[in-house]
């Protein structure tokens, strides 16, 4: 049994296997969820979405998917303290995910772009960050144009 | 809630490391300008709120809606062209 690797489980997808190189460390956690400072970054065969899960809540997990893929004009400004808090030397350690909201209807379907997750991949630090731009709201809807 | 009253260029300091400062009053809007160490993150509350709401929207995960997700989503590799309907 490999020493680093652990069992994070969702209530409703299930266990999945992880290792630390999936390790997420959010110092002040996301907006509404300031208790939990650990996730997992998962694939869970969910292409080209992910799974964002707390190790200490299953109830606490998020689909998180890489916004360019459905919004290649996204793009905003990292302050410097938000580049301090994370460690962040060099652009090519930055990752943004953005938080998916599901919905029965698939045109209500939208993705999170003014609070998007921002994480050093060199040091697995992350964060919520607040984008600067009154043209990103929380609902941009994936397959609509509305 | 403590509630204060301030004129122009009064402040407020909260703790030691705090202060916000009366900047500008004009009409229905007040212009404020906040110093804070860089590790107190400052935003305008409506946008917390909403940030707050939408997160916890997201962490409903119905197997169902997920499931539609994943039939309509494009893949992100193209390598399984026989895939392709």
């Amino acid at each position: 049994m490999n020493k680093n690797s652990t069992t994070v489980k969702n209530i409703n997808l299930g266990s999945f296997n992880v290792d630390e190189t999936q390790k997420l460390i959010f110092d002040e956690g996301i907006f509404g969820f300031e208790h939990i400072k650990e996730y997992y970054l998962i694939d869970a065969n969910l292409a080209p979405f992910m799974l964002l899960q707390s190790i200490e809540d299953e109830a606490i997990g998020f689909i998180v998917c890489d916004p360019f893929l459905f919004f290649p004009d996204y793009e905003f400004d990292l302050s410097e303290d938000a580049k301090n808090l994370l460690g962040l030397d060099k652009s090519t350690d930055l990752l943004i995910l953005v938080i998916v909201t599901l919905s029965e209807r698939i045109e209500d379907v939208s993705a999170n772009l003014i609070g998007p997750i921002i994480i050093n991949i060199k040091t697995h630090k992350a964060m919520q960050y607040i984008v600067n731009d009154p043209k990103y709201t929380t609902k941009h809807y994936l397959f609509s144009n509305k | 809630m403590l509630v204060l009253s301030r004129k122009i260029n009064q402040s407020i300091m909260i703790g030691d490391d705090i202060e916000i400062m009366i900047v500008d009053i004009k009409q229905d809007q007040v212009k404020l300008g906040i110093v804070a160490p860089t590790s107190i993150k400052v935003y305008r509350k409506e946008i917390y709120d909403e940030i707050k709401t939408a997160n916890i929207e997201a962490q409903k995960i119905s197997k169902e809606s997920l499931k539609k997700l994943l039939d309509k989503a494009p893949k992100k590799n193209e390598k399984d062209k026989n895939e392709e309907q």
